[in-house]
């Protein structure tokens, strides 16, 4: 029972990332290859915040439920103001060389995270041992995730619908022309850069807070984070149905592989012989642009809406 | 000081070498070819391989540059070209690019105890000194000088003097304008990529030497900070790419000497950033054309 919750939790965090990075990439067309930075600064502060929680006695006095919406508000605010930081050098460079730098970002941050001892260094940060072995108060559980999870599509949705999701569509179809009709590119840009990040910041909380207390550097590695690109690339770039699809399925395949000990051992080997053919046969992904997600939940606000009139 | 000198100029002229690739095929298609730090690694393990075979250096060194040159222009033709002819932008090709590298990188794993190999004492030039008056410099980095220089001469050469080197520059400036005055453009780009992987082979075997060693991720690094040296130079231009790849050379050494070694590799990609915003078209790019 509890194999089939871990994987149903792997599932619903790989549904967040992936929804999240789509918003930039594929509806903003913003090629962030940093994205799995964000996830881990979330990890990281939300670690740090329950320590200093735990150590500060603060914990007997506030019911467990509302210290969770403390901490993955906490972390979601870091990652969040990170991203705004980072997105002022960064979102002014275009295409590739945008990739190359948010990727430098993702290096930078666990290169830091590697030398600075107060994060814990390559070791990495455990609950557990700082806290003296005992469990922390509280943790993650499906529900939760599952909240975050529809609360994360639902958002990306209705930002899609909005006046402020074709603005985004514009930017990707055709930047020069959109920044001619007097749409502002940099605000819009940054906008969806740091919304993205804040859902893979809340990722990253109800990642590390489930049942592992501890994060390491390698876990936020950019080669860890070929996989979310991967499900996005597999679901088609711009489609939220396909992203969710994609996680499930590609979260399946991995739990598969992981029993069979040849593919274990070359994962990364098999994830990018997949995503070559991916590319070569079908480069627009399993759905391309279309979404069943979207309309299904318009549909359902065309009738409320109807109502209220 | 001497020593730090050689140092920093033989790095740099290690960058120089691969990051020549990257601005050529950049300059071919707009394409980051990504997968271009695997064709260094591929390279030195060819090189290093037939070494420890027993072949002597010299044919082991054109063993290296023919490994990257066909590695390369493989994946020229199974994975960007069909992505060319289906018009599917830029972002799919530039994942293509970074899963072609994932998958050289993983590759070797599928060979046991293939992830870390040793030179030892089949290295031609391990622990071999020149003294030139009070100075006393390590062979490999003389050796690294001596090569460059004559490889880039080649480059020169082929590229200004030669018929498929005008195609190129033919290609570059115009695919369909050049393919209406009988040039093939997708065996100019092929030819490209085969110059661009032979020099990143070349540069993997005389790193391979310095080092000693050589492993799977070695390419992930170098690769990063040769494209950084290609834009910082310019991307598209020859000289801009081997003046790129010295000063990022030149700054890593002294990053080191000064004592914040940690910051090595961050620095680059600090560079990087500056540079993209400052100077977009690249240090040492004259004239800045825009192509739409």
């Amino acid at each position: 029972m509890i194999f089939f919750e871990n994987i149903l939790v792997n599932i619903g965090i790989m549904i967040i990332l992936a929804t999240s990075l789509n918003l930039i990439v594929g509806i903003t067309g913003i090629l962030s290859l940093g994205h799995y930075a964000f996830f881990g600064i979330g990890a990281y502060s939300s670690i740090l915040l329950t320590f200093y929680l735990h150590s500060m006695q603060i914990i007997n006095y506030i019911p467990s439920f509302v210290l969770f919406f403390l901490v993955i508000i906490f972390g979601g605010i870091i990652a969040g103001f990170f991203s705004y930081i980072i997105s002022y050098p960064v979102l002014k460079l275009k295409g590739d060389y945008l990739a190359v730098a948010t990727l430098g970002f993702n290096e930078i941050f666990k290169s830091l995270m590697e030398n600075i001892d107060f994060f814990g260094g390559a070791k990495g940060y455990s609950l557990y041992t700082k806290l003296g072995n005992t469990e922390p108060y509280f943790k993650t559980n499906l529900i939760w995730v599952y909240i975050f999870v529809v609360l994360t599509i639902f958002i990306i949705v209705r930002i899609m619908k909005s006046n402020y999701g074709r603005v985004l569509l514009a930017i990707r179809d055709d930047e020069i022309a959109s920044e001619s009709v007097g749409i502002n590119i940099a605000k819009y840009k940054t906008l969806s850069f740091v919304i993205g990040s804040v859902m893979a910041g809340f990722a990253g909380v109800l990642f590390v807070m489930y049942d592992r207390f501890y994060a390491t550097p390698k876990d936020f590695s950019f080669l860890e984070g070929i996989s979310v690109l991967l499900m996005v690339v597999f679901g088609g770039l711009g489609s939220i149905t396909g992203s969710v699809i994609g996680a499930i399925t590609l979260t399946l395949i991995l739990q598969l592989i992981k029993i069979i000990p040849f593919l274990s051992r070359h994962q990364i080997l098999f994830y990018s012989f997949l995503l070559i053919l991916m590319m070569i046969l079908k480069p627009q992904g399993l759905f391309g642009r279309l979404d069943t997600t979207q309309n299904f939940i318009n549909k359902i606000f065309k009738k409320i809406d109807r109502k209220e009139i | 000081m001497t020593e730090q000198l050689f140092n920093a100029l033989s790095l740099g002229f290690t960058y120089s070498l691969i990051s020549l690739g990257y601005s050529m095929v950049y300059g071919i298609i707009n394409l980051i070819n990504f997968a271009h730090g695997e064709f260094f690694m591929l390279g030195a393990y060819a090189g290093v391989i037939s070494l420890i075979i027993g072949i002597p250096w010299y044919i082991s060194f054109f063993i290296s540059i023919i490994v990257g040159a066909f590695v390369s222009t493989f994946v020229e033709v199974i994975g960007y070209r069909p992505l060319r002819e289906k018009n599917s932008g830029r972002l799919t090709a530039l994942i293509t690019a970074i899963s072609f590298s994932l998958f050289f990188q993983n590759f070797i794993f599928l060979f046991p105890g293939a992830d870390l190999i040793g030179l030892g004492n089949r290295n031609p030039m391990h622990g071999a000194v020149i003294t030139v008056g009070d100075f006393k410099i390590p062979l490999i980095k003389f050796f690294i000088f001596v090569v460059t220089i004559f490889l880039l001469i080649l480059l020169i050469l082929i590229v200004y003097r030669t018929k498929i080197g005008k195609a190129m520059r033919a290609v570059a400036f115009s695919k369909d304008i050049s393919s209406l005055m009988g040039i093939n453009p997708n065996f100019v780009i092929s030819f490209t990529f085969a110059l661009g992987g032979g020099l990143a082979g070349a540069a993997g075997f005389l790193e391979a030497l310095d080092k000693n060693q050589v492993y799977n991720f070695m390419g992930v690094i170098p690769g990063l900070k040769a494209f950084i040296a290609a834009v910082v130079g310019g991307i598209g231009s020859i000289s801009g790419a081997v003046a790129g790849g010295i000063l990022i050379g030149f700054l890593e050494t002294i990053s080191v000497v000064i004592g914040l070694s940690f910051i090595k590799d961050v620095i680059s990609f600090v560079l990087l950033i500056l540079i993209l915003i400052l100077k977009p078209s690249g240090l040492f790019l004259k004239t800045q054309r825009e192509k739409v």
